[in-house]
């Protein structure tokens, strides 16, 4: 039998030398991860667009290579101008899943929050859904722009009389209320 | 998750057919410019086709036929593609219900995709201004790449038919869009309207550039 250790023994010292090697090994091959997900995004985005796509991609499917939801959410990453700058490549999680939600987030949040060190190789898809559901565009689909902190504004609308007004008097206080949640509504 | 019901098709449609392992339905009256097609579960189905439910007298080969037809409007060169996110796809919902609006148009604008919400029946000149109709037009840009300038125009009610999950949009050089719900597998092929809302252009040049407001003729 072998003699078994007891804590009482002084372990030998940690070659630092040889743990920064470890590291830089272990980190250059993770990234190859996120790497090999962006490139296999892009290159499905560029097939995407030729007549036989619809064949290629039921293709993939049917021979197990890569599912067609696992391809939507690809092709959503690969859309993503943020996602796809190579200048940010490094901070991104090498997930496919993390990667996808993170295109749900407003594209000047993401760019900040990647420089920022928000969002990192190890951030989880937990937080990024989080992230996406904060910093999701809010924009309502509007030509209106609101400058400044804070704004008064009165808004007068004539609708035709008869039935259908307290609906669309109605409808255009849901729209506001669920998409400008600060603000507060009076009609007069 | 949006998981597609296909146990009761008709409901869907006015029309369905069904083929081994997948099935398409086609629109009714107001949305009769839009096919779903999708995978069926149920397995060693007999082709056939049922219209307003009633199951019709044709050939194997001739329903067989037609589903390879439909599945060939898939099979065409891109002009962009693009994902719309739930959240988006409900703020154009939202749109299409308060102007009760007859179009959706999207759009290619420097590395943008606008997306337009807008009521055809609003910039017919008598109606306007008979009626006092605004022209308003709801719009919305989303951050993509894109391939080259496209314009595609849906119908307003079969957009509103559209499952208010995570989208992927195909649109295609045949008139033909196929949007596909990230979670399925199903797919929704749409056809261009080919319709553009009227925009605000001025005759002269120098004099256009000169103004910074246009008031409202009232």
């Amino acid at each position: 039998m072998g003699k078994v250790a007891t804590v009482n023994e002084i372990l030998p010292p940690v070659d630092m030398k040889s743990v920064e090697a470890a590291l830089s090994d272990i980190t250059t091959s993770w990234r190859k991860t996120t790497e090999a997900i962006l490139n296999t995004a892009d290159t499905l985005f560029r097939y995407q667009s030729s007549q036989d796509w619809s064949v290629i991609s039921a293709e993939l499917d049917k021979r197990n290579i890569i599912k067609i939801s696992v391809q939507k959410f690809l092709v959503g990453i690969a859309q993503n101008p943020t996602l796809m700058d190579s200048g940010l490549r490094d901070s991104l999680p090498p997930h496919y899943n993390t990667l996808y939600h993170m295109s749900r987030i407003d594209g000047v949040k993401l760019r900040s929050l990647l420089k920022k060190g928000t969002i990192n190789p190890s951030t989880l898809l937990e937080d990024v859904r989080k992230l996406a559901d904060k910093f999701s565009p809010k924009k309502k689909p509007s030509s209106s722009k609101v400058v400044g902190q804070l704004v008064s504004a009165t808004i007068r609308i004539d609708f035709p009389e008869g039935q259908g007004s307290k609906r669309q008097i109605n409808g255009i206080v849901k729209l506001l209320e669920e998409n400008y949640p600060e603000v507060n509504v009076v009609l007069k | 998750m949006n998981k597609f019901d296909t146990t009761n098709l008709d409901s869907l449609g006015s029309a369905v057919i069904r083929v081994t392992n997948a099935f398409a339905v086609f629109g009714h009256k107001k949305t009769d410019d839009m096919v779903i097609i999708g995978k069926d579960k149920v397995s060693k189905t007999r082709p056939s086709l049922h219209i307003s439910s009633v199951k019709q007298k044709v050939t194997d080969d001739e329903v067989v036929g037609l589903f390879n037809k439909l599945q060939s409007l898939r099979q065409t060169n891109a002009n962009a593609i693009f994902t719309l996110t739930s959240e988006n796809i409900k703020r154009i919902k939202n749109s299409i219900k308060l102007l009760d609006a007859t179009h959706v148009r999207v759009w290619a604008s420097e590395n943008r995709i606008t997306v337009t919400v807008f009521d055809c029946r609003d910039f017919e000149f008598d109606r306007r201004i008979g009626r006092k109709n605004s022209l308003k037009i709801n719009y919305l840009d989303i951050e993509t790449r894109t391939f080259e300038n496209f314009t595609f125009t849906f119908n307003a009610d079969s957009f509103t038919k559209l499952p208010s999950a995570d989208c992927n949009f195909r649109i295609g050089q045949n008139g033909v869009t196929e949007a596909s719900p990230i979670d399925g597998d199903v797919s929704y092929l749409i056809r261009d309207q080919q319709l553009i809302e009227p925009v605000t252009v001025f005759d002269s040049k120098s004099v256009g550039k000169d103004i910074a407001f246009l008031f409202h003729p009232n």
